[in-house]
């Protein structure tokens, strides 16, 4: 018992992370019906900017959390930026195209971004080791250990899930970005910037994949180029198993990927990889639109 | 009428298979690919046949992908080799200096992508031996290529058996897994009096898989027990709470990680602040001089891992200290294999006086020189007779040669 | 003779293709053509064959599949043990090899049908991303069973070594056209006007008496069956297989050939599997940018060309009789290059 509790709680820490990265993913397909592949791009960059910014400014020494925060938000602001212009160039040209032409347009944007991370001579293949933002340390509950810098991850999770629930549902941007996210056409009809809408998705998933990257590299501090391409993988089948275009369910899906894929690893290590493919489809076929997805209908 | 005409086709491209194929399938066996683009190699084998004034060594590595990292040492192990070549003039073959290109191939990691390279660098670039793939699983493929055309090959840090079964025409400057794992334990249980001891390893890697199951046999043949030995699966797993959550709970006295380096900083970490305290053990690809930094300097203090090369080893101090001043890092395991190798192929074409496949294949085998982990010579199986190291790192993050342990 | 002549001449691409086959044949034994450039070419003719597969269900029926590598995985080791592990083929005569090697490639590509069968019946009752995601898990289990199954029997992790390299370029060629020829009608059958109703609208599709689920089930059993040779293909082209060859980014590499060179056409996929697959190749003097630049060429293409490098054209020689399908004759270049020359002319009339 003592030993189950302990694995929920590392479940929990880990799908803490999936689910940051889950709403960025959940976002932009929520808007533009997209799945962007190069989500884990953006986390992979927003890693480096802040490795970078903290090296050139600080050098070794310990920085606080005020000025860590600050750090943080500019690099992700900077991601940002760079994801509305991806947006722009690689994207937008394919709107009126499938969606999936942008997600092989995405494909091409992450071989492009990962391979020029490598090749630049300043960054280049050789790992690096995250500053520390965080200063971690081990609290003990009971029988159970809790590591800090998750306990940090799993607060930040829920608060920017709650502060994007109301931006979606109590701002004018949020009730433009559902109606575009309903029917884009329509909402251009009815006066909608949607190209602004857009761009102010790509903003917040960019900026979301930054952060999270952030918090990632603080609990796993090695960082490279090539770091998150599966990672991307595993966030964006919990923003599916929750329901995608659904925060809420990004993040509900988040810890059910993260609590069963460790939950199963303990129990089979061997077969565990497979295994947890096999609960996401089993969760699929149970329950076709997520677990808090809406049924829709289709019109002929 | 249509279906007649195509019928009648398919007969005669069926014929067009009798005459031609036969030709083709062929070529995949008999090594003689018309057209491998050696000058001077037309059969004869005598030695003495006259070298071209410039020749061409293929190189292959992963310069790209999850470990791009071994191919920046392989690319800078190579810029050695060229600088001590410019400084000779060329390589010394009999009385003339010849000029040696080396020609990059990149396998990505991807078994496919090698025997793509090879192909290129047999036929298209026309190289008289290759130096690498740098990975098991790319030499499995490529050496198949090399083999048939007669072209020798030599892995870097290959270390799989199998590699250098393929063919006569396979070599490798690294030792091999299982006696890797080999040493390992019988270090663990002589030095660390170790009866239980716990591995985690990757299954989808055959690297890891090889030295798990060769260190899982020999410490159980040398009395002691496998208390925990837990899997993981692929690289995109970053978080091993529950396969720790078993081993710590099993207790063992040592802890082996047969891992690629980068998975190896954060499953120390993950253990360490789990509170796994027992000894830590480790294998070749933790040769690198960043990597005490990279998990933490005191937690992996005291830390234990066999290389085939040390930076300690006395014989290796020309090489380290040429490479530190062109490089500007320190060497590591897959530099110096690279180096070596590719010192022995070029030994082998000195030795040969002639680029011809089997000639150079003969002296290869044939090798017996000083390198900079010491004297080198191949087994019968084209595979080092060599001393493996064993390494530590101490509480400064440097790593210290401990000791070798000769091949029995 | 008349009567022959005419037959030729209404089927001029049987003889180009056996002129090809012969000529690169006889210029690969002169040595004009060596054996990398083979190795690319029987690689992309692999690689065609996952393009047509893959387009049966993204560009036919309209569903998005996700986990193609991992059909190609089923195909490729369960021929490869036929011929490794269970018959020893590379003892055997030349005769007897040829006829292991061929029935091991079709109980190789039916088992894979049946896989897609078994797979698919239960995924198809989603639909759009979800379904892609559950072809990627099925993928992924499937890989994950490779790993685990002993190693005498399928290699493990390590993979399965010592395949015989049966496939040479006759037989990939001869595959790939039979594949080709299998989709062209597939496309012109009953069962693909089906799926293309399916495709457009999947509703209305159904209201018109067509029963969905089953050709839905028969597209993902015919896409798993010519995968599944273009697994054996492979298996027994490179005598190595391992379970992290076929891993996801496999699949999407599929999908990116497909896509680039025109979803829902046959000749599209073939020109976007085989440019992509020698657009790497052509690129390798580059070494280290050698993927920046894949990546960016990539994008180019699909940003300037979202109908595809083929632009959902068919080449004549496929003979579709679906309608709304625009030919490529030999004459489009031509036609095209006329059409810039006109379109200078019109603007030099307009600014006088």
């Amino acid at each position: 018992m003592e030993n189950f509790l302990q694995l929920l709680v590392y479940g929990l820490q880990l799908g803490s992370v999936y689910a940051l990265l889950a709403i960025g993913y959940t976002m932009v397909f929520g808007i533009i019906k997209m799945i962007n592949m190069a989500h884990c791009d953006f986390l992979m960059m927003g890693c480096y900017i802040v490795f970078f910014m903290v090296s050139i400014f600080f050098g070794d020494q310990m920085i606080g959390p005020a000025v860590a925060l600050l750090v943080v938000l500019v690099g992700s602001s900077i991601i940002g930026g760079v994801g509305v212009g991806i947006e722009r160039i690689a994207y937008k040209p394919l709107r009126n195209r499938p969606t999936i032409m942008c997600m092989i347009s995405a494909i091409g944007v992450s071989t492009f971004t990962q391979n020029l991370f490598r090749a630049l001579p300043f960054i280049g293949p050789t790992p690096r080791s995250f500053p520390k933002l965080i200063q971690d340390f081990t609290i003990t509950v009971g029988p159970v250990q809790i590591s800090f810098a998750r306990i940090v991850t799993v607060a930040i999770a829920i608060v920017i899930m709650l502060i994007l629930w109301f931006v979606v549902q109590r701002t004018k941007i949020g009730m433009h970005m559902r109606a575009v996210s309903n029917d884009k056409d329509a909402s251009s009809l009815m006066g909608v910037n949607i190209n602004r809408v857009i761009s102010i998705t790509f903003f917040i998933g960019a900026f979301l994949a930054a952060v999270s990257g952030c918090l990632y590299a603080t609990s796993y501090t090695v960082i490279q180029p090539t770091m998150a391409t599966t990672l991307g993988n595993k966030a964006f089948i919990a923003a599916v198993v929750g329901g995608i275009g659904d925060i809420r369910g990004a993040v509900l899906g988040g810890f059910v990927i993260g609590v069963v894929e460790i939950l199963v690893t303990s129990v089979w290590s061997d077969l565990a990889y497979g295994f947890l493919f096999l609960v996401l489809v089993i969760i699929l076929l149970l329950k076709p639109e997520g677990l808090l997805g809406k049924p829709m209908t289709e019109k002929v | 009428m249509k279906k007649i005409l195509s019928l009648l086709l398919a007969l005669v491209m069926a014929f067009a298979l009798v005459a031609c194929g036969n030709n083709t399938s062929n070529t995949g066996n008999t090594g003689n690919t018309g057209n491998t683009g050696n000058t001077g190699d037309t059969g004869d084998t005598t030695g003495t046949s006259e070298v071209p004034d410039s020749i061409k060594i293929g190189v292959m590595g992963t310069m790209t992908g999850e470990q791009a990292l071994d191919g920046e040492n392989i690319q800078a192990a190579i810029a050695l080799v060229q600088q001590e070549l410019e400084e000779a003039g060329g390589l010394q073959v009999g009385d003339k200096l010849v000029q040696v290109e080396f020609v990059f191939g990149d396998t990505e990691a991807k078994p496919e992508q090698a025997v793509n390279v090879m192909q290129r660098l047999i036929n298209q670039e026309g190289v008289v031996a290759v130096v690498g793939p740098n990975n098991s699983s790319d030499c499995l493929a490529a050496f198949e290529i090399s083999q048939a055309a007669g072209i020798p090959a030599i892995t870097n840090c290959g270390t799989n058996v199998q590699v250098t079964q393929i063919g006569d025409y396979c070599f490798r400057s690294c030792f091999i897994d299982s006696f890797q794992g080999q040493v390992m334990a019988q270090y663990a249980v002589e030095e660390f009096g170790a009866q239980t001891a716990a591995v985690l390893y990757n299954n989808g890697d055959a690297y890891s898989t090889g030295l798990q199951e060769a260190f899982v046999a020999a410490f159980e043949e040398l009395g002691g027990t496998i208390v925990a030995n837990e899997a993981f699966a692929g690289t995109d797993v970053k978080d091993y709470s529950a396969q720790l959550t078993t081993i710590m709970n099993s207790d063992p006295d040592v802890f082996f990680l047969p891992n690629q380096n980068n998975m190896v900083p954060m499953i120390v970490q993950q253990a360490r602040t789990m509170g796994i305290d027992c000894q830590l053990l480790g294998c070749d690809s933790w040769d690198y001089d960043f990597l005490p930094e990279l998990i933490g300097v005191d937690l992996c203090a005291g830390t234990v891992y066999t290389s085939g090369y040390s930076n300690g080893i006395e014989t290796a101090q020309d090489f380290y200290n040429a490479f530190v001043e062109l490089n500007d890092f320190e060497p590591g395991f897959p530099s110096a294999m690279t180096y070596e190798a590719t010192w022995i192929v070029l030994n082998a074409i000195q030795t040969a006086q002639s680029v011809d496949g089997a000639a150079i294949r003969d002296a290869m085998a044939a090798t017996d020189m000083d390198l900079p982990t010491g004297h080198f010579t191949f087994d019968e199986d084209r595979n080092p007779i060599k001393a493996c190291a064993i390494v530590e790192y101490d509480e400064n993050g440097q790593r210290v040669y401990v000791t070798s342990v000769e091949p029995s | 003779m008349g009567k022959v002549l005419k037959v030729v001449k209404n089927n001029l691409e049987f003889p180009i293709f056996l002129l090809f086959f012969l000529l690169v044949t006889l210029l690969h034994n002169a040595g004009i053509v060596n054996s990398y450039i083979m190795q690319v070419l029987m690689l992309a003719c692999i690689y065609i064959m996952m393009a047509e597969s893959l387009n049966i269900l993204n560009g036919m029926t309209g569903l998005s599949s996700l986990g193609q590598a991992g059909f190609m995985s089923v195909g490729a080791y369960m021929s490869a043990m036929i011929t490794t592990t269970f018959l020893n083929v590379s003892a055997m005569n030349g005769v007897a090899q040829v006829v292991a090697f061929l029935g091991a490639t079709i109980v190789g590509a039916i088992v894979t049908a049946i896989c897609g069968v078994l797979i698919g019946i239960p995924a198809l009752r989603l639909r759009g991303d979800y379904l892609a995601i559950v072809t990627l898990g099925f993928c992924e289990v499937i890989r994950a069973i490779w790993r685990v199954i002993p190693s005498d029997i399928a290699g493990a992790a390590f993979g399965l070594t010592g395949i015989p390299n049966l496939a040479n370029f006759f037989w990939i060629f001869l595959f790939m056209l039979l594949s080709v020829y299998l989709c062209r009608n597939y496309m012109d059958s009953s069962f693909g006007r089906a799926c293309l109703a399916i495709r457009d609208n999947e509703i209305a599709a159904d209201t018109m008496g067509i029963n969905c689920f089953k050709y839905k089930v028969i597209a993902f059993a015919t896409s798993a069956f010519i995968a599944g040779l273009a697994g054996s293909m492979y298996a027994h082209l490179m005598s190595y297989i391992q379970p992290d060859v076929f891993s996801y980014s496999k699949s999407t590499d599929f999908l990116v050939y497909l896509y680039a060179g025109g979803v829902g056409s046959i000749s599209g996929a073939m020109v976007g599997a085989f440019a992509l697959t020698v657009l790497p190749e052509v690129l390798r003097d580059l070494e280290n940018w050698r993927l920046v630049i894949y990546g960016a060429l990539l994008l180019i293409i699909i940003i300037f060309r979202p109908t595809g490098l083929f632009g959902g054209r068919e080449f004549a020689f496929l003979k579709m009789k679906t309608g709304g399908v625009k030919v490529f004759h030999a004459k489009t270049p031509i036609l095209w290059v006329k059409s810039l020359f006109n379109k200078k002319e019109k603007k030099e009339a307009a600014a006088k």
